[in-house]
């Protein structure tokens, strides 16, 4: 039998459904992973073993009682982003103004995932307050991308992505309010969704930008997220912005895409480094050979939507962080701090217009792209992963000058609070992960999961682990 | 660039936030947000009278 650590979500789901390995054993393979990984990537910030094994014995004994799995989590250990708030324990959010704060309420999607049986290994590393797209932390020390530990992991959900690239979680929870899913997914080689804005409980999760953030799963395949994603999808009471949240079923993985249109965001193609190209291209034949038919596209008035996306997330952060950054203002990294100043200054009509204008932007792309194609095809990232060397900021200009262009691509879906899927397609020349991203109109999450499945069954990147 | 705000205005601000924001980065966040005005009044895509922020939980759906 193969390592059962090095199994998709999905394969050791249906072997707990099948009595074929026990929650146990799959969790005693993680922390063998965890045991081999951890000091390499330093992917968890706190990782709760007798929590985990409490978790896999009450799966393990339900289903010795006779019971049915309660989903396709019953038993799978999971670890999750260090913002999502468990009532009574530490959620650091990367900072080290809460390495001891205890929170007072459960995130409703950790409640969610609890109640479908599965198992919390811990927490994971971010970047701090999640303002960050490359996983430095000088609280909690970086997290480094297992593919090779001198470059970044992408971030800010940095653990996120190690960890499920190391095999030491079958998935995880992050946020995304400008690329933090999905540029740890790309970077680390594996799949990250970003949800549709208010398809996702933010209930009793750090806020970044409210009018933003989105919570989501990242996992080894398309079909892992979908699994995640059926889990924690849906209204919550306790968060307004969810009250118009579809139920979500995970789609069937299509024999082709004969009939699919996709659309390619011809810029965003272009702007890639030539590095990536051939990696970025093959995924393009890829998706052209299960049938697919590609067609250009253009998103209109992009650089507007990229500025408005980057006014609302420096004021709604600098709004967030206003009193600490009075009375505490040691509290945060310099270059955080710094950048965060931005924010505090910028005038407050500024910030309302990109408020304003959001409505009207939607509603373009979905006329002028989602109304030639039900997907559309772009890079996650325009640039080669980093080393952590190269991109460690000391202040707000290196900022600017590094996580500008991390997050070109990205941001413009958290503006338009679009879904995007981000998924590997082969390697750099230096040997680290390439990733593109499928976008698409208001809760179309099956449909890219749907396409996300075809794809990943005919090019196979998900089944390349770091380190052999 | 003429209509750039003033380094003053921003450490302005941040004293009524009681936030001290040093002259240099003041004068670099002055700086930033001057391009910045410039690009998005150049814009083709500007807010009309009747657009408000709830506009996009509509177009969300």
């Amino acid at each position: 039998m193969s390592d059962p650590a090095t199994w998709t979500l999905a394969e050791a789901s249906a072997a707990i459904a099948a009595r074929r390995i026990s929650s146990r054993e799959l969790l005693r393979a993680c922390l063998a992973r965890i045991a081999m990984w951890q000091m390499e990537t330093n992917a968890f910030i706190d990782l709760r073993e007798d929590q985990a094994w409490q978790m896999a014995e009450a799966a393990d004994a339900a289903l010795a009682g006779g019971q049915a799995p309660r989903g396709a989590l019953h038993g799978v250990p999971l670890a999750h982003k260090d913002m999502f708030y468990r009532a009574g324990q530490v959620s650091t959010c990367g900072s080290r103004l809460r390495r001891a704060w205890r929170a007072g309420e459960t995130a409703t999607v950790l409640s969610r995932l609890d109640a479908a049986g599965a198992v919390d290994l811990g927490t994971l590393n971010m970047a701090e307050w999640a303002g960050g797209a490359t996983g430095h932390n000088m609280w909690f020390a970086d997290a480094r991308n297992p593919w090779d530990a001198r470059c970044a992991s992408g971030g800010s959900s940095s653990g996120s992505g190690a960890a499920v690239a190391a095999r030491m979680v079958f998935g995880a929870l992050g946020s995304d309010t400008g690329g933090s899913i999905r540029l740890p997914a790309s970077m680390c080689g594996v799949a990250g969704l970003k949800p549709t804005y208010g398809a996702v409980s933010r209930h009793a999760a750090m806020p970044r930008a409210w009018s933003l953030d989105v919570v989501g799963p990242l996992a080894r395949t398309a079909e892992d997220c979908a699994l995640l994603f059926a889990a924690i999808a849906g209204p919550d009471a306790l968060d307004p912005t969810t009250a118009e949240a579809p139920a979500f079923v995970p789609p069937v993985r299509p024999d082709g895409l004969r009939g699919t249109v996709i659309g390619v965001e011809r810029a965003m193609l272009d702007s890639a480094d030539a590095a990536l190209r051939p990696a970025l291209d093959g995924a393009l034949a890829v998706l052209r050979e299960l049938g697919a038919t590609l067609v250009d596209v253009a998103i209109p008035d992009l650089e507007a939507i990229f500025d408005h996306g980057g006014i609302i997330s420096a004021c709604e952060a600098a709004a967030i962080h206003a009193q600490a950054m009075r009375e505490t203002p040691e509290g945060f990294a310099p270059d955080l701090y710094q950048r965060m100043l931005a924010g505090l200054a910028t005038p407050a009509v500024m910030y309302i217009q990109a408020l304003r204008l959001r409505g009207r932007l939607i509603a373009a792309v979905r006329q002028e792209v989602f109304g030639r194609c039900a997907v559309m095809f772009c890079p996650t990232i325009a640039v080669k992963v980093p080393t952590r060397e190269a991109s460690r900021t000391r202040t707000a200009e290196d900022v600017g000058r590094v996580h500008g262009p991390l997050v070109r691509l990205t941001r413009p879906f958290n503006m338009l609070g679009l879904p995007a899927l981000s998924l590997p397609c082969g390697f750099d020349p230096d040997g680290l992960p390439v990733g593109f991203q499928l976008a698409g109109p208001p809760h179309a999450e099956a449909g890219l999961l749907a396409v996300g499945m075809a794809y990943e069954q005919e090019a196979g990147w998900h089944r390349r682990i770091p380190g052999g | 660039m003429e209509g750039t705000p003033d380094r003053d205005i921003v450490i302005a601000v941040g004293a009524l936030l009681g936030v001290e924001i040093p002259a240099a980065r003041a004068e670099a966040i002055a700086r930033d947000l001057g391009i910045l005005a410039a690009r998005l009044a150049a814009s083709a895509v500007q807010p009309a009278v009747e657009d408000e922020p709830t506009d996009a939980m509509r177009a969300l759906r």
